[in-house]
């Protein structure tokens, strides 16, 4: 054996003991096959092979206008994006309505493909599953009526919202201002606190104050980074559909 | 005998080593802030990630000691530290240990509960020049710059460390040579999730983890025994130092000197410590001690002050015990004091 081969094969022992074994050359071994393969990174439990194969299993959590459950009928932003996501990968869609917290528990047991129903990036289930990034960020504003003085700002002012949307009141309260449950669309002339795109649809007029962004994404199960990789690419290139489904869903 | 320890100086070129070492240090200090944000921004929810993450902000944790302690060795001994103030350096030194312990324990019980609870690492897609990339591959390059840097960083600070004689910057030292193996080990962890293999990714972890309690616990020991006060090793803790041994030689040369023995400790980086001389003749003991002193002196600059104490007994030698590494005895004086 030639002389420099036999000392590569040897364990070397540096000056401070530091030694190149076999074992770092079996440590190795993996950074060598990612360095071959391509179709990286893979799932660990094969959901996107799955979906290609066939079916993409969707929990959908009622959540208008993101979402829309009734009578078996499935609509909504979130829905119109699934149904091309699962066209692009000829899979068919197998909706599953429940609640939040029975979707991701089957979520994070690899049940479900996926979790829709304008999931908030901050939802306490963070940890336990995987969420992709943001495709629309939802201001929560405050608008006025046409006619109606701007205010400077919530604190000390009443507030209208949604009698439907509890933590509007919260929000307004947070600011020091009196929330005023309403009607949709509000028929007290106060400032309201809702979505911008509420806000366009009562054709009122923001007033710059802005009381909350709600980054709105998708659910996925753990781990699965190449089925995540997908999802984010897909949204990537067609979040920009996002505001005109909007208005269509809020037409509706 | 002096009631209040001389300031410690050093020789014009150990300063200049010195100077350079605090530099060396400071650039230490700014890499590793410049890893841990970057480290921070790719993480994701790796397991390995987050366990180089931490090990890369503990390595920020000796050369803030060696810093302290510069500053340290310049503060003149006084009525209320009279010895100095060398040993600041043994205690942070210590402390340091311990955090490394206690951290590679948690990061190992951490590593192990998520391989048992079979958790999948998640890692998303972040955007780049306006196309969504898959996150794990950014942290190959923040890996290899956690790395690649740290290595000649730790050959150029193992040198120093021996010409001062800084156990904190040798032990620094050696942690930025050993990055190289975390570095790697986090690669494996990131590649395992790349192949869809997520209990890799705990695997390197507690690999990891393992690595900062060997460093803990081997620091810890070297910590204890400094300030046991035992007999002083050389700076990469092989053997013992041969200066107490040398200076007997020294002292035993002297005409007057019928025998001699020393014991030295070590506070920070420098000896302090007690000569036992026996003389032969019993007259101008004054100036033959305050000769003797100056020969002792002249044999090392880390001995700081040694007291001399005249016997008339003969030097008892104290049995070998079998301690680790101690290649001669360690000798010890029962004389009283007159």
């Amino acid at each position: 054996m030639p002389p420099v081969r036999k000392r590569f094969l040897q364990p070397r022992h540096g000056r401070d003991g530091v030694e190149i074994t076999p074992l770092v050359w079996v440590l190795l071994s993996p950074l060598a096959l990612v360095s071959t393969g391509c179709g990286l990174p893979r799932d660990p439990e094969d959901t996107l092979e799955r979906v290609r194969q066939g079916t993409v299993r969707v929990g959908v959590v009622h959540n208008p206008p993101w979402t829309r459950v009734k009578d078996n009928e499935f609509t909504g932003v979130e829905v119109e994006l699934v149904k091309k996501l699962a066209e692009e990968l000829h899979a068919d869609v197998q909706w599953v309505p429940g609640t939040e917290s029975q979707l991701f528990r089957a979520l994070e047991h690899f049940e479900l493909a996926l979790v829709i129903g304008g999931v908030d990036e901050s939802t306490p289930w963070k940890g336990r599953i995987a969420l992709t990034g943001c495709y629309h960020e939802d201001e929560f504003v405050i608008g006025v009526a046409p006619g109606i003085a701007v205010p400077p700002g919530v604190d000390g002012q009443k507030v209208a919202f949604l009698s439907g949307d509890i933590l509007a009141a919260t929000l307004i309260r947070d600011r020091d201002g009196e929330p005023v449950p309403a009607d949709d669309p509000p028929s007290q002339k106060l400032p309201v606190a809702a979505e911008s795109w509420r806000i366009g649809q009562w054709g009122f007029q923001p007033t710059g104050i802005e009381l909350e962004t709600r980054k709105r994404v998708l659910a996925l199960p753990p781990g699965e980074n190449a089925w995540l990789l997908h999802v984010e690419r897909f949204l990537h290139r067609h979040r920009h559909l996002v505001p005109s489904l909007l208005e269509g869903q809020v037409a509706q | 005998m002096k009631p209040v320890s001389s300031p410690h100086e050093l020789t014009p070129e150990r300063h200049k080593i010195l100077e350079k070492a605090i530099r060396l240090q400071i650039w230490t200090i700014l890499y590793f802030l410049s890893v841990v944000a970057l480290m921070y921004f790719v993480m994701g929810s790796s397991q390995a990630m987050k366990t180089v993450w931490i090990e890369d902000m503990l390595n920020m944790i000796p050369p803030a000691v060696f810093l302290i302690s510069a500053y340290l060795r310049n503060k003149q001994p006084n009525e209320h530290y009279p010895y100095g103030y060398h040993r600041a350096t043994s205690v942070a030194f210590l402390i340091a240990s311990v955090a490394l312990l206690g951290m590679g324990a948690f990061l190992l019980v951490d590593a192990l509960v998520k391989l048992f609870q079979a958790e999948h690492p998640t890692i998303g897609a972040v955007e780049l020049r306006g196309a969504p990339i898959w996150l794990g591959w950014l942290m190959y390059p923040v890996l290899i710059w956690g790395v690649v840097p740290a290595i000649f960083l730790g050959r150029m600070k193992i040198r120093h460390a021996r010409e001062l004689h800084d156990k904190t910057l040798y032990a620094d030292a050696l942690m930025c040579k050993a990055n190289w193996l975390t570095g790697l080990a986090g690669m494996v962890g990131v590649s395992g999730i790349a192949l869809g293999w997520w209990w890799l990714d705990a695997v390197a972890a507690a690999a990891i983890s393992l690595d900062i309690l060997h460093d803990g616990f081997k620091y810890t020991g070297v910590g204890v025994t400094d300030l046991m006060d035992r007999v002083p090793r050389t700076v990469d803790d092989r053997q013992c130092e041969a200066l107490p041994a040398r200076l007997e030689t020294e002292l035993k040369k002297l005409d007057w000197v019928k025998d001699a023995q020393v014991r030295l400790r070590e506070h920070g980086h420098v000896f302090f410590g007690e000569a036992f001389l026996r003389p032969v003749d019993r007259r101008n003991l004054l100036a033959r001690i305050e000769q003797a002193l100056t020969t002792a002196y002249q044999v090392d600059w880390r001995l700081q002050e040694l007291v001399v104490q005249l016997v008339s007994e003969p030097i008892q030698e104290v049995q070998e015990t079998p301690g680790r590494g101690t290649e001669y005895p360690e000798k010890e004086e029962d004389g009283s004091e007159t």
